[in-house]
């Protein structure tokens, strides 16, 4: 019983291991590449390991352009990216809570309206709105990329509705026998309760935004204001020489924040306890 | 009379939860959305004002453009092929990365890394290594003792199916998603199971498909909103070619509105593609009465017409 | 009680802000149609020119005559691009704000800013895309900065200058030359026991000389044309002695000609022909190619590879030797070269620019002054400036791979006389026909006589009428 088990432990990590190695070989791939010679970045493609460590990669790729560095694409790029996320998160709890538990008229308007905005590609809105955020006086400042995030995006309400649709309507009903105003029963009661749905979503809108290269793109016009999204992009040209390197060290550079932010938030993820406690 | 004031105080509440929301939507996005409609029926080029042509632009469309068609069969194929594989493989996976090891956080963070790369140049570049005709790949199958010289991206027949590859491989969101539903399942139901009885069969079929419903729901509606916007993949890696076999249709609607400087022609486009996507989702969400079990219905009271069934073990 | 005040308080917040919201975008949106055709009515539109100004995105609270410059590139690109631009703003006390991006999406984030009038005062400017902010007037002519002396042509072959020219307005300035070229690998050749192909040679000879050195060495040539199947049709015809597209953009002048027709089927045949028997390289391989480390020339598995002149050093450096370099084979029909320059790229200066004399004496700064050129070297092709050529054919800085490619455009501009004109519109779409079919009939899937009647018909419909 005990030997079955262990092998079954062994052929789980086996098995996961193996599959994730070609899941994450690409990455390996490129972290790897990063210190290749950069006009050895593509020639040798089949080498995973560098003959000769250039680790200049990383401080040539730093060095950004004609003297603006990678410090202020990064520090462009959490501005933008923190800010989207806190207003993101937030706005969509509130409306989920709202489309799921409140009972109002043009309720079931709106909802279909949230699930539509998600079904035209943005590549025609794209003009549109730089209309609007070119009247409010908006391009070339962070607004046109932070001020929306803050009314929350359906993806987000849609998921977060889905979690809260889970949870029993008895708990609001006693909580408001308590005498726990639906404000309060969102604050204090759903928002600890949807906390897996929240980090996910957290993850989410801070990968998206922080990868967002259009909207960046299209509103900040000066290098000083570039995210690092943008900053990536600079280095390849299809007319030109490209330094393979340098790039590379620098997408290798722009990932760790969102590795990192996932290991800190994988946790909540996870963490379904209080559900469990609830339901049983 | 309670009761009417009762219903006035909850549309206050309502409006106050949905505020934030709402302000963003009228004030950035049914503009913007009325704005493209209106659009659709012009000529228009960017750089010009906007010439008003009727339903000139559909008729052309359904009429005069062969890449119309190509492209949306494409997309379809696309779709209804990559979509429940992508949300199988991101199911099975959540599955086997739910449970407790030490371990298992670094698995998730691997399985998870791939979608991160996005479009990087990276995953363009390494995907043109392994799906060439002297790629990895094709070294693969011939140790295993297929001889194979097929160069996967560019042939015609295999070409869209290495974007499909590709779209799979980039599973982390859907899985995410399932992760933290399954989380949710409280384990005492499965306790309960086992002391009835029940087989890992049975106790998926019976506790884990009915209680994940719901978020299965929600993956399905999005994966496949998602895939039939699918847009950088396809230019990362074939960019719409060989002779088109992976012109997707949101790269159609790209070239026409800025390569080719038909922004009208282009909005005509999406609000197809809006008509098409919005049948297929209400056909989900039509059926979903039949398949997704909420602990408590989804839209309570007599103004919604979906009744979410609830039902517990 | 108190409970619904607050919320009757807030939602009334709510309503206020979003409806000044609403009513704002409104005001804009109509704002921004009165902009949108600035030269209409040229009072209304330097209004509202003024009024950009003073919210302008690009320049930095109070600095009205920062020059908003923008291209797109490399990062080489843009270091060479600063440092020349930054050297002319301690000279002249001009300020500039530089707005550079890559490719990607360039032309997608330019149409929009023209959408909010919004656009940058100088813009690098590609061939396709030319046309489109010309015929719209969102770009203005440069002849009267010619004319006055801002920008000097006194070293200029004055004909170069007509692939700018737009409905006889100079759209954009000409930021270089290049041409289409055949590059070979002296190697394989010498291997091979083959001549060394020479400028005057023919398009059978050129089929021969493939086949002699595939046959002799197992080096197969990349196959002419999969990337940009234009180039085939365009020397073609040009052998002939006609345009590739009519003057007024409106059709294909040779396709009325049944020789020339038949010419072109018969050369996209060869090439299929030639593939199949394995001399060309199989384009399921090729096609996947996308950047200079794919390509075969590069590997030395490749006898003979189509480029553009500009890449020369690129494929030379990738390669590791020197490769070289020969004009594209004449039609054996045919009555002259098919050879043409192309311009590279170009600089225009947009509608909305507010001082556009300054905006031109950059342009003339990039074209004409010699220290700039040195910073800026070839990258944008070679300077259609006589005394820059020579100062960077005879400059010990300049490598043998520019000194190479300035040797073949010299070659190129005496055997041809003018810069092929802007595309017309609507070119892009019927290209893009014309590389599908190619490709297909290279894959075996449409016959070399479908490929190109189809295309005609095609263009035929997507080219205005």
């Amino acid at each position: 019983m005990i030997r079955k088990k262990l092998s079954n432990t062994v052929l789980f990590h086996a098995v996961v291991c193996a599959i994730g190695f070609v899941m994450i070989y690409p990455l390996i791939w490129m972290f790897f590449s990063s210190f290749k010679e950069s006009s050895l970045v593509l020639s040798t493609v089949d080498h995973l390991f560098p003959e000769k460590w250039e680790f200049g990669n990383y401080l040539n790729g730093w060095s950004g352009f004609g003297g603006t560095t990678f410090t202020t694409f990064f520090q462009n790029s959490v501005i933008v990216t923190v800010v989207s996320v806190i207003g993101n998160v937030l706005a969509s709890a509130m409306a989920a809570y709202g489309f799921t538990r409140i009972r109002f008229r043009g309720r079931g308007f709106f909802f279909i309206c949230m699930l539509i905005t998600m079904m035209v590609p943005s590549q025609v809105l794209v003009v549109p709105q730089y209309i609007i955020f070119n009247g409010l006086n908006w391009v070339n400042t962070f607004l046109p990329l932070t001020v929306p995030e803050w009314g929350g995006r359906a993806f987000f309400i849609f998921l977060i509705m889905q979690f809260i649709a889970g949870i029993p309507k008895d708990l609001d009903e006693a909580a408001e026998i308590d005498g726990c105003g639906k404000v309060r029963l969102f604050t204090r009661v759903m928002m600890p309760l949807i906390k897996p749905a929240l980090a996910t979503s957290a993850i989410f809108s801070f990968y998206w935004k922080w990868d967002d290269f259009m909207g960046s793109l299209l509103y900040l016009n000066s290098p000083e204001k570039y995210t690092v999204s943008i900053a990536l992009k600079l280095f390849c040209d299809p007319t030109s020489v490209s330094d393979y390197g340098a790039m590379f060290a620098m997408c290798v550079a722009s990932l760790l924040p969102v590795i990192v932010l996932f290991l800190f938030t994988q946790k909540y993820i996870v963490d379904g306890i209080a559900m469990s406690g609830l339901k049983a | 009379m309670a009761n009417k004031s009762q219903m006035r105080k909850n549309t206050l509440l309502g409006y106050l939860f949905i505020g934030p929301w709402l302000i963003c939507f009228l004030a950035f996005t049914a503009l913007p959305f009325a704005a493209s409609f209106f659009l659709s029926f012009t000529e228009y080029n960017m750089l010009s004002v906007p010439k008003f042509i009727g339903f000139s632009n559909y008729i052309r469309l359904f009429t005069q453009d062969n890449l119309f068609m190509t492209s949306l069969g494409v997309t379809f194929k696309f779709v209804f092929i990559s979509i429940p594989l992508r949300l199988l493989f991101a199911l099975m996976v959540a599955m086997i990365l739910n449970r407790d090891s030490k371990a298992v956080p670094i698995y998730r963070v691997i399985y998870y890394l791939p979608s991160i790369l996005g479009g990087s140049v990276a995953v363009s570049v390494m995907w043109k290594y392994c799906f060439s005709k002297t790629g990895v790949f094709n070294s693969f199958l011939n140790m295993l003792g297929i001889p194979c010289n097929i160069s996967w991206i560019s042939n015609k027949d295999t070409a869209l199916w290495s974007i499909i590859l590709l779209f799979i491989w980039q599973f982390g969101s859907p899985m995410l998603i399932f992760l933290s539903g399954l989380k949710q399942i409280p384990r005492s139901y499965y306790e309960a199971a086992v002391v009835d009885g029940a087989g890992p069969v049975k106790k998926f079929f019976r506790i884990t498909l009915p209680l994940l419903s719901p978020i299965i729901f929600f993956n399905l509606v999005m994966q496949m909103i998602g895939g039939f916007m699918v847009f950088s993949q396809a230019m990362i890696i074939t960019d719409g070619g060989p002779m088109n076999k992976t012109l997707v249709y949101a790269l159609y609607l790209y070239r026409q509105s800025f390569a080719y400087y038909k922004m009208g022609y282009g909005c005509a486009m999406a609000w197809i593609l809006l008509v098409i996507i919005g049948f297929f989702t209400a056909l989900v969400f039509k059926s979903s009465s039949a398949w997704v079990f909420y602990e408590n219905e989804m839209f309570d009271g007599k103004s919604n017409k979906r009744k979410g069934r609830a039902r517990r073990k | 009680m108190k409970w619904r005040k607050v919320t009757a308080l807030a939602l009334a917040a709510v309503m206020c802000i979003s409806a000044s919201a609403c009513a704002n975008g409104a005001q804009n949106t109509g704002n921004t149609t009165q902009a949108e055709s600035p030269v209409n009515t040229t009072v209304e539109s330097q209004t509202s020119a003024a009024d950009n100004t003073t919210a302008a995105p690009g320049n930095d609270a109070g600095n009205q005559a920062a020059l908003r410059v923008a291209w797109w590139g490399s990062q080489e690109r843009h270091n060479m691009t600063i440092e020349a631009l930054d050297a002319y703003a301690a000279e002249a006390g001009t300020e500039f704000s530089y707005e550079y991006t890559s490719w990607t999406s360039y032309f997608e984030n330019l149409a929009t800013q023209a959408v909010g009038s919004n656009l940058p005062d100088v813009i690098q400017m590609s061939t396709t895309d030319i046309i489109n902010y010309s015929k719209n007037d969102q770009i203005i002519d440069l002849q009267p900065y010619i004319d006055d002396g801002t920008i000097d042509i006194s070293n200029i072959d004055q004909s170069s200058l007509s692939g700018g020219m737009v409905d006889g307005k100079l759209a954009g300035f000409t930021t270089g030359v290049n041409t289409v070229n055949v590059l070979y690998d002296k190697e394989a050749f010498d291997q091979a026991g083959v001549t060394y192909p020479s400028n005057d040679w023919t398009w059978s000879q050129f089929i021969d000389t493939a086949k002699a050195v595939y046959d002799a060495t197992q080096i197969p040539t990349e196959l002419p044309f999969l990337a940009e199947a234009r180039w085939l049709v365009e020397a073609m015809v040009r052998s002939y002695g006609y345009d590739f597209f009519s003057e007024d953009g409106h059709s294909l002048p040779w396709a009325e000609d049944e020789a020339v027709v038949t010419a072109v089927i018969q050369a996209v045949q060869d090439i299929y022909d030639g593939v199949k028997a394995g001399y060309f390289v199989d384009p399921e391989v090729q096609i996947a190619w996308s950047t200079t480390e794919d390509y075969f020339i590069v590997k030395g598995e490749s006898a003979m590879s189509f480029q553009l002149s500009n890449y020369y050093g690129v494929y030379c450096a990738a390669a590791g030797k020197e490769l070289g370099m020969v004009m594209l084979p004449k039609m054996d029909g045919g009555s002259q070269t098919g050879m043409y320059l192309n311009s590279n790229m170009y600089w225009c200066i947009s509608a909305n620019c507010q001082d556009p004399k300054a905006a031109a004496a950059v342009i003339n700064y990039l074209i004409n002054d010699e220290d700039a050129c040195k910073m800026i070297g070839t990258d944008r092709g070679i300077s259609l400036s006589g005394a820059v050529r020579e100062m960077l054919a005879s400059s010990e800085d300049t490598d043998v791979y520019t000194k190479n490619t300035l040797n073949y455009v010299n070659e190129v501009s005496s055997a041809v006389k003018s810069t092929n004109p802007a595309d017309p519109l609507n070119s892009a779409e019927a290209i893009s026909v014309l590389k599908n079919n190619f490709t297909a009939a290279m894959y075996g899937e449409m016959s070399a006589e479908d490929c190109i009647t189809d295309f005609i018909s095609q263009a035929a419909s997507i080219l205005p009428e």
